[in-house]
This record gives C-alpha cells, structure tokens and sequence, in this order.
C-alpha cells in the first residue's frame, strides 16, 4: 500500500484500513499495558506451595456423603436414595 | 496523520511487545510452581481415597429422552433435575422418584444447555437459535400440551453453550456463547446487564464453551473457551476480564468452582482436567491420563464435577469414562463408565445434588443415571 496520502479513488481504501489498524493497535497496547500490571502483580505473588496447606486442610475437613471414608456429621438423608421403594405406581415411564 | 505504513509498523512493533510481556509472564509464573497438590499431599502423607468395588453404585436410570442428553442441572433444595436432549425436549424429574414432572417441547431443538433457577420455578435452555429460553414451570400448557415461553433472551451472535442462574437471585442469569463473550442478563425484563468479552480487550478469542458462577461471591464467575485459557469476570466490571488462565492446549469443555470458591477446576479437548487457584492465577495440578496402550487418540474430557467436600473430582470423557479422581493425592480411585449398569455412551453432563449426596450423569445413550455411596461409611 502507498505511503502518504494517496490520490483518487486510492483515498476511501486507505482511511479505512488507517482505521482499522488504529483500531487495533489501541487493542495492542491496551493489552500491553494490562500485561504489565499482572508483570507487577506476580512480582507481589506467592510460590503455590503457600497456598496448598489451606487446601489440604479445607478438603479433609468437610463432611462429604460420598467418601468411604469422611469427617461428621452425618446426615440421615444422605441415604434416602437407597431407603424404600421407588414410588413406581406414579412413575408415568414412557418415551418421547 | 501517521501513514498506513507508520501504522502498521507501530502494530508490528505492539505485536511484539505483547508478545514479549506474555513470555515473561510464562516465565515468572513458571518460577513460582515449586510443587503441586499432588507432590505437596504425598509429602504430608495424606492417605488416599479407597472404594471397594460396591461402594459407589448407579441407585436410579432416568429415562425418557429419546435422544443423546447434552446438559443437566440438579435444583438447589428438593431432589429435581432439568435435562436437554437431541430430541428436542427438556425434562425435568423427581430424582428420588424417577418420576418426570414435565416435558417441554422446544422451539428450536438443538439445545446445548439447560439450568433451574434458584427457586426450582423456572428453568432456562439455549443452543443454537443463540437465545436463552425461560420457560415457568407453573404456567399452564397450551392446546397441544406445550409449555409457553416465558421469556427470551436474545442478544448472542453465536450460539449459547452454557447458563447458569446467578444463586439467590432469581431475576440474574449468565449464558456463555460462541460468539466468544459472556452475557449477564435481567431475566425480568429480558434485557443484557453486562457484555463480557467481544468488543474490550482481555475478552476471550474464541467460542466460550462453559461457565462457573463463585457461589460464595456471586459477582465473580469463571468461563472457559476454545482459546484454551479460562478468565474471571466481576459483573460489576464488564470492561475487561480480571484475571486469565493459561495451561490447556485445547478447547475448555468444562469449568467449575471448587467447594472452597477459591479455587477452580477445567476438563479439556487436551484430555486432562487442572485445578488453578482464583487469586494467584496459578496452575496447581494437571490430572492426566495414562496413555493408551493402543496408542489411540487421548479422550477428551466433556464434563466436569466436584464432589461436596472437592476431594473427588468426577470427569466424564468422550469415550465413555467416567473417573473419579482423588484430586489431593491426583490418582483415579474409580472408573463409573466401567462398573455395573452404567452408561452404554460418551457421558456428556455431570452434577452434584445440592447436598453432595447423589452425583447425575447423562449421556449420549440417552438415559440419565443417579450414584450414590451404598457401602460402609467410616465417619471420622
């Protein structure tokens, strides 16, 4: 594409792609400039490790109903979907 | 007037000073994973998870669709469940039961994606008209039997992939689309709150597939994306994402909060699930499959879940799997897609019951199917 402002009917297809590279370039540094500030960020973050205790810790200490093994309380209704029969009378199977 | 020539080697120039910023991101961050969930909890001599083979068994098939299911969502209270299916339909189902409350025809029958509302009146489906259907389940059919649309929320250039209500708030529901933003609506008055994504930049650069909303902080969600990162809105600031997730290298399927809302986890195309923490932005632990024998294509991971406590992650994959995966000590303890009467299909959706007690699959075989923990519990 020619450099400068162009003559003729060159003029309409040059405004429009100044436009759109304008457009994004403004896209590109306001990318930049967010990239910088998570730069800043991480310089202030911890290693994983830190982290980690208190998700060890969270994790086991949380009663879970499907753990064979878990902390209480228990719930009884944990196990309501192993206690009497289904109500089939009212169970209208059929297939759409 | 800067020439196109000046600009486009001001452009260049930008291009590579992004590019740059992102290297010595991956850098950076790459010096700060001095271990992972697995390495630090062998460390700590945590004991692992161990089923016996008749501990977690299928307690209900719910079926009905006639059709692959896509997508389900339990309610809050009460045991229901709302599914989406190939055949066109919405389900919803008394769990406990099996028995179907309703069935709901709909307009355009490529749905993708369905959610209850908090108060289990309402439930809400999208796909590819690239709307978001609310349908009340109290209204009353019409001639034919069919449920009216409540309320239709068009906006989306794309398809919807997944919804979600925002917990406690009847009136806010958020839907992700391929159109590569994400929308906050008003479903009272049908109208977009927020846009995240699209037009600002820091928005995702291809489809967005999933969606998790923070249930301790509702202004924050998580959506992932066919351009392999995950990011996290605040829906009071739509202009720009606060944080991107970087480590898949392949279209995020799934995305999910842990219990503990500070953490989040992914399935991929890339066949693993990762577990990344919210604030730091830092990848805590990649599950990964071993590699076929065969040596045949990884599979895929369609769906994700955690379990109440997050000690067990459940992943459905494309070919049929379903692990279970002791997510501290990152090892799979069982395999759902190969014990007794379970799925005969790809198991395409999963979810926890409210109180963790039951987890729902659903499949391209059409069924939906109820686990449970049926063995000797050991409480603590």
């Amino acid at each position: 594409m020619q450099a400068g402002s162009g003559g003729g009917g060159g003029d309409a297809g040059d405004t429009r792609g100044r436009h759109r590279i304008r457009a994004e370039l403004k896209k590109l540094e306001q990318e930049a400039r967010f990239l910088e500030e998570e730069l800043e960020e991480l310089e202030k973050t911890d290693k994983v490790s830190a982290a980690l205790q208190e998700l060890v810790v969270t994790t086991e200490s949380k009663a879970d109903p499907l753990l064979p093994v878990t902390p209480g309380p228990a719930c009884q209704s944990w196990d309501r979907w192993f206690e009497g029969p289904q109500d089939l009378r009212r169970c209208k199977c059929w297939f759409l | 007037m800067a020439s196109v020539a000046e600009l486009k080697d001001n452009h260049a120039k930008a291009t590579a000073e992004v590019n740059s910023l992102r290297e010595r991101l991956r850098k950076r961050r790459q010096m700060l994973l001095d271990t992972d969930v697995e390495r630090y909890s062998k460390a700590q001599g945590r004991a692992p998870v161990s089923f016996n083979p008749t501990d977690l068994v299928c307690c209900r098939t719910l079926q009905g669709h006639s059709g692959k299911v896509y997508s389900l969502d339990w309610t809050p209270e009460k045991n229901w469940i709302v599914s989406a299916s190939q055949d066109g339909r919405l389900i919803v189902w008394n769990a406990l039961t099996s028995q179907k409350t309703h069935a709901i025809k709909l307009h355009c029958p490529w749905v993708m994606t369905c959610a209850f509302a908090p108060n289990g009146q309402s439930v809400a489906c999208g796909g590819l008209d690239s709307a978001c259907s609310i349908f009340n389940l109290n209204s009353q059919a019409d001639r034919d039997g069919n449920l009216p649309v409540s309320r239709m929320l068009t906006g989306h250039k794309g398809y919807v992939s997944s919804c979600q209500y925002v917990p406690d708030q009847e009136t806010h529901l958020i839907t992700s689309s391929g159109d590569q933003t994400c929308i906050l609506w008003d479903v009272t008055t049908a109208q977009r709150i927020s846009i995240f994504g699209g037009e600002f930049p820091s928005g995702h650069t291809g489809d967005v597939l999933s969606l998790s909303i923070n249930s301790s902080n509702t202004n924050m969600f998580v959506s992932g994306s066919c351009d392999a990162t995950v990011r996290l809105w605040d829906t009071r600031i739509a202009s720009r994402a606060v944080r991107t997730y970087h480590g898949h290298e392949g279209d995020i399927n799934s995305v999910k909060f842990f219990p503990d809302s500070q953490r989040f986890g992914t399935g991929s195309d890339d066949g693993t699930c990762r577990l990344f923490d919210m604030r730091t932005g830092h990848q805590l632990q990649v599950y990964s499959r071993e590699p076929d024998r065969n040596d045949n294509e990884l599979p895929t991971v369609t769906s994700i879940a955690f379990s109440i406590s997050g000690r067990l992650l459940f992943a459905g994959y494309s070919n049929g799997d379903c692990y279970v995966w002791d997510t501290l000590l990152a090892e799979v303890v069982l395999n759902l897609g190969t014990l007794q009467n379970s799925h005969e299909g790809r198991i395409s959706c999963l979810g926890l019951s409210s109180d963790g007690s039951a987890l729902c699959t659903g499949s391209w075989d059409k069924n939906l199917k109820i686990w449970a923990f049926s063995g000797h519990r050991k409480i603590v």
